[in-house]
């Protein structure tokens, strides 16, 4: 049970972080493949299940754009952070600093572990 | 890559329509890049098991393409738990007339295809109010989705009824029985949207049931009159508190 609530909390935690890493990869264009391993060299793991529907989200509420082109003789869909998505991910940012920091003085240093 | 191909084909059939064939598109590549990059590194084909494992993180095809789509609902949280109530009532209710009316063909022609007839109305009839309940409840949900009631409400007005209601009931003796003021908010639920829904899905099947009484009895209603003391309207129709068996089994059924 204890596992199970922290998974769900977990899950709950990482919604909103992973748009953020999502976007933040993609102020330089990538597809799918590509994004995901970047994101995993850096710490974040996001299963493709997860992360396609995402993309998707993202461009249909036009935070990003996409177009398909050929690189390596394949077709591949790109997609990169829009003009609105700058902005946002600016927002959010500043937005996720503030709500750091003040975890950081609610939980202390002393009592994180 | 014949999974592959299996994959993109189940998935196809689940996902939204217009983006269908992008996304299809999209996947079958990435897949393909995948496994091709994989088979690269190795110096060898996957084997179904190596593909099947690359494909898996793509998810069931019913999960993955619901991920797909907006979140969406028929009934949401704050009305589901009006619906769900103001349902068992009613069903409890139903039910308790549909006994009543099989205890009635039990005596009247005690035998199997009249039971049998009674318990296929009784279903039919709960399938009936669940349906209905479920429409009303959805149309309920969707006023409120669009309405702004909930987003403008004030919460003084939490003051003026709770004052409205508490004047008959707080006294100075209700000062030393905390328990009376919890009453008040109690009573206080009809004046909310979400009591005056319930009340009206539960009024107007009330309503109806006294009308058609088939609502509440099923069809041993046709075995049920109306009991002594009665009005009669102008229609010569009956409506009253009382029923009774016209076979005189059973006397009378009053009403709860």
């Amino acid at each position: 049970m204890g596992t199970e609530q922290f998974d769900s909390l977990r899950l709950e935690l990482r919604r909103g972080c992973l748009v953020m890493a999502v976007m933040a990869q993609l102020r330089t264009e990538h597809y799918g493949y590509t994004l995901k391993k970047e994101l995993a060299e850096r710490g974040v793991e996001i299963d493709e299940g997860t992360l396609y529907p995402l993309l998707r989200r993202l461009e249909s509420q036009g935070l990003l754009v996409s177009e398909w082109r050929e690189e390596d003789k394949r077709n591949k869909r790109f997609y990169r952070l829009s003009v609105d998505g700058k902005r946002v991910l600016k927002d959010l940012l500043a937005e996720w600093q503030s709500l750091n920091a003040s975890l950081t003085r609610i939980v202390g240093t002393r009592s994180a572990a | 890559m014949e999974l592959l191909d299996r994959y993109v084909k189940v998935l196809r059939v689940f996902l939204p329509r217009r983006q269908r064939d992008d996304i299809v598109r999209e996947i079958s590549e990435e897949i393909r890049e995948q496994i091709l990059g994989t088979e690269v590194t190795l110096g060898r084909p996957l084997t179904v098991d190596e593909q099947a494992e690359v494909i898996g993180r793509y998810g069931h095809p019913l999960v993955t393409a619901a991920r797909y789509r907006p979140q969406r609902h028929l009934i949401g949280p704050i009305v589901f738990p009006y619906y769900w109530m103001a349902l068992k009532c009613v069903l409890l209710l139903t039910l308790f007339g549909h006994a009543v009316s099989l205890a009635l063909v039990v005596s009247d022609i005690p035998s199997w295809p009249a039971v049998g007839q009674a318990l296929e109305g009784t279903v039919q009839d709960v399938f009936a109010v669940v349906g209905w309940f479920t429409v009303l409840a959805a149309v309920a949900d969707r006023w409120l989705a669009r309405s702004t009631a909930l987003r403008r409400w004030d919460p003084r007005t939490l003051m003026q009824r709770t004052q409205a209601f508490q004047a008959p009931l707080l006294n100075d003796r209700s000062r030393r029985l905390p328990s009376l003021v919890n009453k008040a908010t109690l009573f206080e639920l009809p004046a909310t949207p979400f009591g005056l829904i319930a009340a009206a899905v539960l009024g107007a099947w009330w309503l109806l049931a006294l009308r058609y009484p088939v609502l509440m009895f099923g069809p041993g209603a046709a075995r049920l009159d109306w009991g002594p003391d009665i009005n009669v309207d102008a229609d010569g129709r009956v409506t009253g508190l009382l029923l009774k068996a016209p076979t005189g089994n059973v006397p009378a059924v009053r009403r709860p």
